[in-house]
């Protein structure tokens, strides 16, 4: 059988001067014939062009020179004659059902990573981050805070201490090895009836939250507000800080990197939604985790579910059924979705 | 001769001495370009980023290849590998600065410094890399501009704005006050604008006077002022926009409502919150209207004076492109790819492609076919993709 030949115009790379030739394939072996040359190249000296419907076929010849052919149809027929195989990318890209499906498995992956991956590898390397890192972060938010938004305790110093010890003994009773001096009282003259975990091991609580907890009716001293606490210190133990800043980033940079092109609100937007979406995840921990503490301290849950509503944790409860769209936009779950997972966690 | 309409006479050359006009065409198509962008995508994401070097050569071949001139295309050589290790250290250079910043805010700073002190030879590099791998007909492109020179055309407009940023910010920060924030911000934002036509054109000059197609050197002939008239026409339609899109809503109230209830709307605005939260999003909408209105304007002006002031050897370049044009080409982009979730991306860029290519045609003076072709060289990846990650738009 005589080897498919096909034809283009060779250029040599040291001027722009077309020559008409013709080319085949003999084995892996190039062979271009012009009228007053013939050139060879073996396999490893030549690269050939994608097979595409439109754009022209330039084959490349190791040391400079080239070959634009006519047609790319030919050229692969002859490459295939010579054992010539297409690359997989190249094979997808030319039928839509192959296209379709690189795009039924990229939203796939896309979820799998999200959903799954970048939580994992989150959790994975959140520990793993030096503490001094941490400190210093907490450090800076305590700053940030202390220049306006709070401002030193006014509970008395015997009243810091009662809670101290309250708390080190739920924590206690629930199996947690947990250091002194974790706690930390501020007046939230900016911020509220307010407590959160900061990075580096410490929580902090207002005075406005310890006596808005006092409010509430409890069976034990302090129930209400040792439940805030055990939230929070769900927080810590599991780095959740550093998890989402961990996962945020890495969500920004997969955005940025994907829809970058479009501008910066197609990437913004999907990173923020994303971000409430793990704050959301890792509040839910959170309330388990002080579940199971109650119950180990032989607490109730009660009194911190009496509290949530007290403080206004209720927006979008006015809705009318079925419009829960703001649940996409609030960075702590529904409040109804809450206190069944906290009693049935309890249980 | 044919007569040019449109375009104004060449620095150096009589306008007369156009040559035969020979169009740029682009032959690529959006669905085929789905497919490859697509499949890029699904393997980039597979490899966690490794297969887009492998990618960006794929896309840039199927841009170059598709696009002909004088019955040849343009091609694109560049070694993914070297794309790859490129983009390895632009990310860990990026990563540096994001833990600076968490860490050491003043060590960030000084990293700004250090990467607005840098940006010379980014671009110096990535220009250089840029043009040795492209060719048309086997000959390379080239770029002959040199860092030295590089730092004398871009530093004097970047320190300029350094120093007029640092002293707003230092003013802010003397006096405190909102209103002397307002003042000094607006200073700032004046200083920038009215530097970076100035930039603008130092960087164009630096790319169009400097690359070559083998032994055709490329010559640039605008002039700052050229640059400054595109950059204040563009601002003064704006304007225009803004001031008309707001008498428009007004009238539009009074016509509506009646005098008394405008009157009433404004005698309300400062009082009301949700009044000046109604202001601000009509502000905002109206800017937003402007910039969709004038970037179109901006670039259609900026390519035609950039092409029509740039020759090759003998030969001269004629870009006709049309505002409207494309206004409407963006604008449609735009509104899909943003219906589509970004699924007609590929195809916008098509489009737009599309569009800016064919408006550019060269007048030739002379045989195409005599191009001599010069030395080669190896350059590495890391200063295009510095600029890449950075959004540095160094153009084409």
């Amino acid at each position: 059988m005589t080897p498919t030949v096909f034809f283009g115009r060779y250029f040599d790379g040291r001027t722009s001067t077309p020559v008409p030739v013709a080319m085949r394939f003999e084995s892996d072996v190039l062979v271009v014939v012009a009228p007053d040359f013939e050139r060879r190249a073996a396999r490893k000296h030549y690269r050939l062009p994608e097979r595409t419907e439109h754009g022209q076929p330039i084959i490349h010849l190791r040391g400079g020179g080239q070959v634009e052919a006519d047609d790319v149809g030919a050229l692969w027929r002859a490459a295939r004659e010579g054992g010539q195989r297409e690359s997989f990318a190249s094979v997808m890209s030319q039928r839509w059902s192959l296209a379709l499906l690189a795009l039924a498995l990229t939203l796939a992956s896309l979820y799998a990573g999200y959903r799954w991956v970048l939580p994992g590898a989150a959790s994975l390397v959140a520990p793993l981050v030096p503490s001094a890192i941490e400190r210093s972060l907490g450090q800076e938010a305590i700053d940030w805070l202390d220049d306006g938004l709070t401002a030193p305790s006014r509970l008395p110093q015997d009243r810091r201490d009662e809670i101290e010890a309250r708390f080190a003994r739920m924590l206690e009773r629930a199996g947690e090895d947990a250091a002194p001096g974790i706690l930390l009282f501020r007046s939230g003259t900016g911020i509220g009836a307010n407590a959160f975990a900061l990075p580096g091991g410490r929580i902090l609580v207002t005075d406005e939250l310890v006596e808005e907890a006092a409010r509430v009716a409890s069976a034990a001293p302090d129930e209400a507000l040792l439940g805030v606490l055990a939230h929070e210190y769900g927080h810590m133990r599991e780095h959740h800080l550093m998890r989402r800043l961990l996962k945020v980033s890495a969500l920004a940079v997969a955005a940025s990197a994907l829809w970058g092109d479009i501008g910066t609100v197609a990437a913004v937007v999907p990173t923020v939604l994303g971000g409430l979406d793990y704050t959301r995840e890792l509040e839910r921990d959170a309330d388990r985790e002080a579940a199971r503490i109650l119950a180990a301290a032989d607490l109730s849950v009660e009194p911190l579910i009496t509290l949530f509503g007290m403080l206004g944790d209720d927006v979008g409860a006015g809705l009318p059924a079925g419009s829960d769209w703001k649940r996409y936009l609030r960075t702590h779950p529904m409040t109804g979705e809450r206190i069944e997972l906290l009693r049935a966690a309890g249980r | 001769m044919e007569r040019l309409p449109g375009v104004p006479p060449t620095g150096g050359a009589p306008p007369g001495a156009g040559g035969r006009l020979r169009p740029i065409v682009f032959t690529g198509s959006g669905g085929e370009y789905f497919r490859i962008w697509i499949v890029n995508l699904f393997l980039s994401i597979l490899s966690l980023g490794v297969y887009s070097a492998w990618a960006k050569v794929r896309r840039q071949r199927y841009f170059h290849r598709n696009t002909r001139f004088a019955g040849s295309a343009f091609d694109y050589h560049a070694r993914p590998a070297a794309i790859l290790v490129g983009r390895i250290f632009a990310i860990a250079g990026l990563a540096a600065f994001v833990v600076a910043v968490e860490l050491q805010p003043l060590a960030a700073l000084g990293l700004l410094v250090a990467w607005l002190l840098g940006l010379p030879w980014i671009v110096h590099r990535a220009l250089r890399f840029r043009h040795a791998n492209t060719s048309w007909r086997g000959i390379r492109f080239g770029f002959l501009g040199t860092v030295g020179e590089a730092y004398r055309a871009l530093m004097m407009p970047v320190v300029a704005w350094m120093l007029v940023v640092a002293a707003a910010v230092g003013l802010a920060w003397r006096y405190g006050s909102d209103a002397a924030l307002g003042l000094v911000l607006l200073a700032a934002a004046a200083g920038t604008y009215a530097l970076l036509p100035l930039l603008h054109y130092r960087l164009r000059r630096y790319h169009h006077d400097n690359a070559c197609l083998g032994m055709l050197p490329t010559r640039f002939s605008a002039t700052a002022g050229m640059f400054y008239g595109v950059y204040l026409r563009s601002l003064a339609l704006g304007i225009a926009l803004v001031v008309g899109f707001l008498a428009l809503l007004v009238g539009t109230m009074v016509a509506i409502g009646g005098v008394s209830t405008a009157i009433e709307v404004a005698a309300t605005a400062p009082g009301g919150a949700p009044a000046v939260a109604g202001l601000g999003i009509l502000a905002g909408a109206a800017s937003w209207f402007a910039w969709m209105m004038v970037r179109p304007y901006f670039l259609a002006r900026m390519q035609n004076l950039v092409w029509n002031r740039t020759r090759i050897g003998p030969h001269r370049f004629v870009s006709r492109v049309r505002m409207r044009r494309l206004w409407a080409i963006r604008m449609s982009n735009f509104l899909l790819v943003l219906a589509t979730l970004g699924l007609f991306l590929p195809f916008a860029k098509v489009r737009l492609a599309r569009y800016r290519l064919q408006s550019v045609e060269v007048a030739v003076l002379g045989d195409l076919d005599r191009i001599e072709g010069g030395e080669r060289e190896r350059v590495s990846a890391f200063g295009e993709e510095a600029a890449d990650l950075f959004d540095l738009d160094i153009g084409i």
